[in-house]
């Protein structure tokens, strides 16, 4: 979160696929649901959100 | 009959048929974005769509159909496309209520693969941009219906094609198929849908004109096709969803109840792609369609996809802002702002109307600015659109920002937290003149004389323009 109202922070959330590495861009609110799985747009593997090899913004 | 083929008939000239097989990945796409980047606009009729295993699809793609405004406009019987605000405005006032015949007589039953036979995957959905999650139908008219009232609710919705059955369904929250949803929801009961695509572009577009809540589709595109749709039951759900008869495709199936799961990423209207979200999904029971159907698809991000909702955004704000503004001429969204900017054009307006006419407006949900011009200047041209703001604008007296209203779906510049936006109206009209026949009090703009523009047209006419650097 940003101090000031004038800085440019950036808004969007990415996930990276465990199974290929593949970024793709997610939702903040579908990364906090606990019950259902991002899907891969590369590989369509459905994985957890806590599975994420890495996430950036959440 | 009017339907799809009847007006691609009529519009043969303006169609554009390649003559090579072309990949429903990206390539049918592709064209649509090199065409655009020519400012070339024609209907793309692929009648050979190759399939990502290779294989040729029997059923043809038709895209690009909205992209000219031009030829929009005159689909739904307006010769002059600048005239689409006011003649949107006033769709509702020419409804014409639906007829309902028999299925037997309907061409989107001339196939039924019911049950086990319904294959999604036998149509050729395109996947249309680079991080697309997968196949999207892009032209699907998602009709559901409230279950207070029996009334139907229609909105084309993005539908991600998952497996032969299963269909991923984004529908924005406020949207009104939600609400429909919801209702089902809370009753434990999975929501009965039905999605068509492919029909006369006047049929498609008066189906999406910005209605009440709720309130039926039906007959206002049939105002807007100038006679009364025909309608047929659904094979799924009876007359508790009715489908056009003269459609392309009907695609039918239930939302079951609190199923959510991940949709997307896809390329989105704005230009930049929408993130993978929670979205309910379709089961789908069965599909009809035409024995020889064109499958509609709609490139999104690109003109195609903006111009058909545009111009009923320009009825809606038109009517918003035309109640409190009388010198109000006319309304363009432009595809340039895609759905984020209005401009009004106003004649003669007394003090503080525009600014009235503006607060009006920004108020319609997906606009983040409005900007008012002078009748001097083309809403429809870009280049002097901007000229106006550079010329006609202090920053400090003609910016009105206004806090807390709602946030536009999909703005790739949203802030991250917060459901709430600053909306801005940027009042590019000049001062008025002191009195009727007076000179406005600033500098008048360069002109030349009509006769010197006459000589000028005649010594090029006849010229070869084309090679000359732009």
């Amino acid at each position: 979160m940003s101090d000031s109202l004038f800085d440019k922070p950036g808004n969007t959330t990415w996930a990276q696929c465990p199974a290929c590495d593949y970024w793709f861009h997610v939702a903040p609110a579908l990364l906090q649901m606990e019950t259902v799985d991002l899907i891969c747009p590369d590989c369509a593997k459905p994985f957890a959100p806590a599975d994420a090899k890495a996430t950036i913004g959440d | 009959m009017t339907d799809l083929r009847s007006y691609l008939n009529e519009i043969d000239n303006a169609v554009f048929r390649p003559d090579r097989p072309m990949s429903v990945v990206q390539e049918i796409t592709a064209l649509q974005h090199v065409m655009a980047a020519k400012s070339a606009n024609p209907a793309i009729f692929v009648r050979q769509p190759r399939l990502p295993d290779g294989g040729i699809s029997d059923m043809p793609v038709l895209t690009n159909l909205f992209a000219s405004r031009e030829l929009s406009a005159r689909a739904l019987g307006i010769d002059d496309h600048r005239d689409s605000a006011k003649a949107l405005a006033d769709l509702s006032s020419k409804a014409i209520d639906p007829v309902v015949i028999d299925a037997a007589d309907a061409p989107v039953r001339e196939v039924v693969e019911n049950g086990e036979a319904a294959n999604l995957l036998s149509l050729p959905a395109l996947r249309q941009h680079e991080g697309d999650a997968g196949h999207y139908v892009t032209c699907g008219h998602v009709v559901t219906y409230d279950p207070d009232t029996g009334i139907d609710n229609m909105g084309i919705q993005r539908l991600w094609v998952r497996g032969e059955k299963l269909l991923g369904c984004y529908m924005l929250e406020t949207s009104h198929n939600m609400l429909n949803l919801r209702k089902f929801w809370a009753k434990g009961e999975a929501c009965p849908i039905a999605i068509w695509v492919g029909h006369h572009p006047a049929v498609e577009m008066g189906a999406q004109a910005k209605l009440g809540y709720p309130q039926s589709h039906w007959d206002v595109a049939g105002g807007a096709l100038g006679e009364a749709l025909r309608l047929v039951p659904s094979v799924t759900h009876g007359d508790k969803i009715m489908v056009p008869a003269d459609a392309e495709i009907v695609i039918e199936g239930f939302l079951p109840p609190n199923r959510i799961e991940a949709e997307g990423p896809f390329a989105e209207f704005s230009g930049y792609q929408g993130p993978q979200i929670p979205n309910p999904v379709v089961e789908v029971t069965c599909i009809t369609r035409r024995r020889d159907a064109i499958y509609h698809d709609c490139g999104s991000g690109l003109a195609d996809h903006l111009v058909p909702d545009n111009m009923g955004m320009e009825g809606a704000i038109y009517n918003l802002a035309r109640q409190v503004s009388p010198s109000l001429m006319n309304v363009h969204v432009p595809v340039s702002g895609r759905r984020f900017h209005a401009y009004l054009q106003f004649r003669d307006p007394k003090p503080g109307e525009v600014r009235d006419a503006m607060m009006a407006a920004i108020a319609f949900r997906r606009l983040k600015a409005v900007y008012a011009f002078d009748d001097d200047i083309d809403i429809f041209d870009d280049r002097e659109t901007m000229w106006a703001i550079a010329t006609r604008v202090q920053w400090h007296r003609d910016v009105m920002k206004l806090d807390g209203l709602t946030l536009a779906p999909l703005d790739p510049s949203a802030p991250a937290t917060g459901k709430t936006i600053t909306k801005a109206a940027i009042d590019a009209t000049l001062p008025a003149a002191a009195g009727p026949g007076q000179p406005k009090p600033v500098a008048p703009r360069n002109r030349v004389s009509d006769d010197a523009l006459a000589a000028a047209e005649a010594a090029l006419d006849g010229i070869d323009t084309t090679g000359w650097p732009s």
